[in-house]
């Protein structure tokens, strides 16, 4: 069933069995395990089935830290939350991210990748990836030739594509249609209420825009509203206890991290195709790859970094599509030879909104290239080492419900540098050694000058905030993602992230959000 | 090609021999128009061209073992067959990269001997 907040006459009081905060990839997962089962279950969402702008104001914020891409944009507050723009890679977590590694302060996770793995085999439905493959199996299935490796320090990785599935659109009428599901739209959580000795959680308040208000009562309570709204919406509920829920030992906000990424452009292949060859997209079996590059755990701990990987992207340059159609061209009117005429024409075919493009650039703007100097680009994503100092808390400002307003402090290290310096190192010598491609460092990442990190860009994975750990003096959930400081409140999304990895969150969203909603199933009543 | 060595400096040999496979005989080593041409062979035989042009102009010494490229195709020099002096070096680049024993330059990272080389072109002012 749906109702919304705002046709709701006078104040309003709900009764659950669970009562889920925010609609989004982690809220709609664990609701879809309770279809139809014996518990009655709330959802509710701050957004409309569309995108509303006042609605999206709420998620304005104060940033004092680092510059970053503006946090209205990077998530969305409406029902499928930010499924509605992501863009669709996932990939698990790597063991080694679950471990506690000496080299990296604050790593280590409660619990350990397998424990996850029977979970993310399930997300491939979830997230319409089709079949999972194997890292053994991967080059033989998608007929990758040989990357010319040495093993012991980089490997291939593959992301699976999601089509990417919209959380919201997919699974709206199948919460629509149970009975024992109720899903709130525009329900602006304002505040958490809890007992008076702050160990349990009695209801939740919620409230519209045009001032329509209710209350949620539930025996238990998952808050799944993003990476910063979840800190923010501990803290902001702090009647009881000033410094906010779960929030003793001030760690609420803390380690906020972000997958950081940088664009490397012209790296000058040196093998035509060779690169491409491997690296590239694929489609087998109804499922589609993005094949790139990681780390291994051995050489992370012999180089003391964190996780990274690597891809590259083939738009414009010798190898782009507009180029080898004019190849194919020259050599069908004897202009010219083409000594990879069956490659350029599979990759003319393939790549034909390239040549559109190259075409219209050409022709229509009067530019004077087919493509652009940049033949090839490498985008490295490393993962970010946790940081206490790197924290969200709350600002002076007010949104329209009078809520304080997020003060985001995005903070890196040399370490996060360093990770991605190093892969780009070994990514030299690697291609050297096989004589495939050069690689060039910006001076910011060879010299780490002052302003190293303004070039680092954030990708809107918000992770953290709420960390994993085994005790309240390390992290604020525990191993079941259940509030250390009280009995009924349990958390899902990124916030709970003890470390980000290399890999895109989603798969890891839903995975943890499936593996709490089966904790929860077995909590007597 | 004894003659070419004694008559010119150690150094100076020992670029020609680096570039002695590109060359269609050892005697045009003595013209700057040879040597030209051979360090356009020599280029396209590290697949490099540009950065290697560039870096003959802008190398700064980074190199920690200076003479070991000396060392390695002096021992070479004696081969009848002068494709081993470039066995020498490929071989050496591959050792590099595989020890991760790099050099960044003006943001490239490249393998050491590759960067020696280029410091023995530039003392020995091969330019284009």
């Amino acid at each position: 069933m749906i109702t919304d907040l705002r046709d709701l006459a006078g104040a309003t009081v709900f009764d659950a069995d669970i009562c889920i905060l925010g609609a989004g990839a982690a809220g709609i997962s664990i609701a879809m395990e309770f279809v139809n089962s014996s518990k009655r279950v709330l959802l509710l969402d701050g957004g409309g089935l569309t995108f509303e702008a006042d609605t999206q104001s709420l998620y304005e914020v104060e940033n004092v830290g680092m510059a970053r891409q503006p946090m209205i944009s990077s998530r969305l507050r409406m029902f499928g939350g930010t499924t509605n723009h992501w863009g669709g890679r996932c990939s698990p977590l790597d063991p080694i991210d679950f471990k506690e590694r000496s080299w990296i302060p604050y790593s280590g996770w409660p619990i350990e990748r397998t424990e996850l793995d029977p979970y993310y085999e399930r997300v491939h439905a979830i997230c319409d990836l089709g079949p999972a493959v194997s890292a053994n199996s991967l080059r033989e299935r998608l007929n990758i030739p040989d990357p010319m490796l040495d093993e012991t320090k980089l490997q291939l990785h593959h992301w699976m594509l999601s089509p990417p599935t919209r959380f919201g659109s997919k699974y709206l009428s199948d919460l629509k249609a149970a009975e024992n599901i109720t899903v709130v739209l525009h329900a602006n959580v304002t505040n958490l209420q809890t007992n008076a000795a702050g160990t349990h959680l009695e209801h939740a308040e919620a409230s519209t825009l045009e001032g329509k208000r209710a209350r949620f009562r539930a025996k238990r309570f998952v808050v799944c509203c993003g990476g910063i709204e979840n800190a923010r919406l501990l803290l902001v509920s702090n009647s009881v206890e000033s410094h906010g829920i779960g929030n003793r030992n001030g760690l609420v906000g803390r380690f906020f991290q972000e997958h950081l990424r940088s664009w490397q452009s012209a790296l000058p292949t040196i093998t035509p195709f060779a690169l491409k060859k491997v690296y590239n997209t694929y489609s087998a079996g109804g499922s589609n790859f993005l094949v790139g590059l990681r780390l291994t755990e051995g050489i992370q701990e012999a180089k003391r970094i964190a996780n990274c990987a690597a891809m590259t992207f083939f738009e414009g340059g010798e190898f782009s599509a507009g180029d080898a159609a004019m190849r194919v061209v020259r050599n069908a009117l004897g202009q010219q030879s083409d000594p990879h005429l069956g490659d350029d024409i599979w990759s003319a075919l393939s790549d034909l909104d390239e040549i559109i493009m190259s075409v219209r650039a050409r022709y229509l703007l009067g530019g004077t290239r087919w493509y652009s100097e940049d033949s090839t680009t490498l985008v490295i994503e490393t993962e970010q080492c946790p940081n206490p100092d790197s924290r969200i808390s709350l600002s002076t400002e007010r949104d329209a419900l009078g809520l304080a307003k997020s003060k985001i402090d995005w903070r890196l290290t040399d370490m996060d540098r360093e990770g991605t310096a190093m892969m780009m190192k070994l990514l030299a010598a690697q291609w050297g050694k096989s004589n495939q491609a050069r690689v060039r460092m910006p001076d910011w990442l060879v010299d780490g000058q002052n302003d190293w990190a303004k070039n680092f860009k954030d990708v809107g994975h918000h992770m953290g905030t709420t960390r994993m750990a085994n005790t309240p003096e390390r992290g604020v959930v525990d191993r079941n993602c259940k509030v250390h400081e009280v009995d009924n409140l349990f958390m899902g999304g990124t916030s709970i992230f003890a470390t980000s990895g290399h890999a895109n969150p989603t798969m890891t969203i839903v995975a943890l959000a499936l593996r709490l909603a089966d904790h929860l199933k077995g909590l007597s009543a | 090609l004894a003659n070419t060595i004694r008559r010119r400096s150690l150094l100076r040999a020992t670029c020609a021999l680096v570039l002695m496979p590109c060359m269609a005989s050892a005697a045009d080593l003595t013209t700057e128009q040879s040597l030209s041409n051979a360090l356009r062979d020599l280029e396209a035989l590290l697949r490099w061209p540009q950065k290697t042009k560039e870096l003959v102009a802008r190398y700064r010494t980074h190199a920690t073992e200076p003479n070991r490229l000396l060392t390695q195709l002096r021992a070479s020099s004696s081969k009848p067959t002068s494709a081993l002096v470039v066995e020498h070096f490929l071989r050496m680049r591959a050792n590099d990269f595989e020890h991760d024993h790099l050099v960044v330059v003006d943001g490239w990272v490249i393998a050491r001997a590759e960067a020696e080389l280029c410091e023995l072109l530039s003392k020995a002012g091969i330019q284009r």
